[in-house]
């Protein structure tokens, strides 16, 4: 029994190994499918066997902590929520996880640069005013740290907001981007050629003209794009569970010295 | 002047390298004790240079590495005999020889990135390089032991320590990067090509500790390094 585990386990193992290795190549949601989150949990559940039959504890412990790294590792993402925030100067963003109410608004995004214009950044800053009352600035490797979440300074990027011009009754463009999220209707790309943007509305794309009145859920509104302007990119995470998962890490190695250790 | 120093550092490599081949061995020694001087000199240099300590892209950790390796094969030589020694050498100098095909651009002082200047990066750096300067120092011993016409010693003993300490300090090396990333990125884990390519590592040299069979252990070994030659160089170039 012990060696067809044993087999198992060696087996899975180079499976996923060439899974990760071919899969590397590829663009990284592969491995948050269903498939691969059924692969974790099998290749959790043969430690936790391999565990059962092997003697001796030293020898156990390391096994039984990894499995628990895995499947503490898949509630945690599956649990925790995150979420990218775009935000031009002055723009405004208002998300309910249910935990925290977050209402943010951009007052200053600064980048400080290297001696040299084609240097790398050196330093990116947002000021945000949080929930209408505290000022705030989140600079990467320092985040804006809630009770059971974090807001991290995550990147930057240009942006083109489209202005709504007139009669837009239903307020849904008002202050869209490429990359607000949390409203039913966000704005999806744009189209320099055919002078077109593109909508989603409902998980149904909307391909409107630009620059004229056009007709949008019963409403006439015109689109005008703007010049780009630059705007912060910030990423609230969830955090909870993280000091547990750190901790059988932590234990994990440990137990592997000690389990070499008594080998030898 | 880092060019020079990189040349300068090179040669005397290679001369220690090539007086040991005509079995000139205390010429050979002053010599490699003279090129670790030059090659500290070379990354004092770049450490003033970028203001910072030399490891935030591929040339700066291979001038490391090569000196820490040298350091590690330093202290091993008293251990092992000519043959190995010949192998340790032309390993560091084949390393040593990598920063000179990388381009200019690649080579150049940069101000840190912001994620960058966060301790938790050095930490994970270090510890990583700490666990290629073990591993590269149980390859030669695997390689040995894979390709040498005869049985020079059993080195099982050596191999199996350094690969152990490397397995740990990969280990903890991943645990460092992913406290950074979670840090700087609200990130621990994002399936990016390194960080996947750093968990294959490790879970190739897991497997050594499974095996009995000495060949199958240096095949392992071996393959570990060509691994991590790949995540290190193929990947980590530019970053």
């Amino acid at each position: 029994m012990v060696r067809v585990i044993k087999y198992i386990y060696a087996i899975m193992t180079v499976v996923l190994l060439i899974l990760f290795a071919v899969g590397s190549f590829m663009t990284p949601e592969i491995f948050t499918s269903v498939f691969f989150i059924i692969l974790y949990v099998l290749y959790a559940l043969t430690l936790l066997v391999f565990a059962f039959f092997i003697p001796g504890l030293s020898k156990k412990v390391p096994y039984l902590l990894i499995a628990c790294l895995i499947v503490g590792v898949i509630v945690e993402k599956s649990v925790n929520t995150r979420s990218g925030i775009t935000m031009g100067k002055g723009g405004t963003y208002f998300f309910d996880t249910g935990r925290d109410t977050l209402d943010l608004e951009l007052l200053a995004f600064t980048i400080t640069r290297g001696t040299s214009p084609s240097q790398p950044q050196v330093e990116y800053e947002s000021r945000i005013l949080f929930n209408k009352k505290d000022t705030f600035c989140i600079r990467v490797n320092h985040p804006l740290r809630l009770e059971k979440a974090r807001i991290y300074q995550s990147n930057y990027k240009n942006i083109s907001p489209f202005m709504i011009c007139y009669q837009d009754t239903l307020r849904i463009f008002e202050g869209q981007t490429a990359e607000m999220s949390g409203t039913p209707l966000t704005f999806v790309s744009y189209d320099p050629v055919l002078r077109r943007a593109a909508v989603r509305y409902n998980e149904v794309l909307f391909y409107l003209p630009v620059g004229r009145t056009h007709t949008f859920l019963n409403n006439p509104i015109t689109i005008i794009p703007q010049s780009p302007e630059l705007a912060t990119v910030l990423e609230y995470v969830e955090t909870r569970g993280h000091t547990a998962l750190l901790l059988i890490a932590l234990l994990s190695i440990v137990s592997l010295i000690f389990s070499m250790v008594k080998r030898k | 002047m880092e060019n020079i120093l990189l040349l300068i550092t090179s040669i005397i490599y290679l001369l220690a390298f090539a007086a040991g081949l005509f079995r000139q061995r205390g010429i050979s020694l002053y010599a490699m004790y003279l090129g670790i001087a030059v090659h500290t000199a070379l990354i004092i240099t770049r450490t003033v240079l970028a203001q910072h300590l030399p490891l935030s892209n591929v040339y700066e950790t291979v001038l490391l590495l090569t000196w820490l390796l040298q350091i590690r094969f330093i202290f091993f030589q008293k251990q092992v005999n000519i043959q190995i020694i010949h192998f340790q050498r032309i390993l560091v100098i084949l390393l040593l020889l990598l920063p000179m095909f990388i381009q200019p651009e690649f080579r150049a002082v940069r101000p840190l990135m912001p994620e960058y200047k966060n301790v938790w990066m050095y930490i994970h750096v270090l510890t990583d390089l700490m666990a290629y300067v073990f591993l590269f120092s149980g390859f030669v011993l695997a390689f040995t032991d894979l390709f040498a016409p005869k049985k020079i010693f059993p080195y099982d003993k050596h191999m199996d320590t350094d690969i152990r300490i490397a397995m740990l300090l990969l280990s903890c090396g991943l645990l460092a990067g992913l406290i950074w990333g979670q840090i700087s990125r609200g990130s621990y884990w994002s399936w990016q090509p390194k960080e996947i390519w750093s968990l294959i590592n490790i879970m190739i040299l897991s497997l050594y500790l499974h095996m009995k069979d000495r060949h199958l252990r240096s095949i392992i070994v071996v393959v570990t390094v060509l691994t991590v030659l790949f995540t290190f160089i193929g990947l980590g170039l530019g970053s």
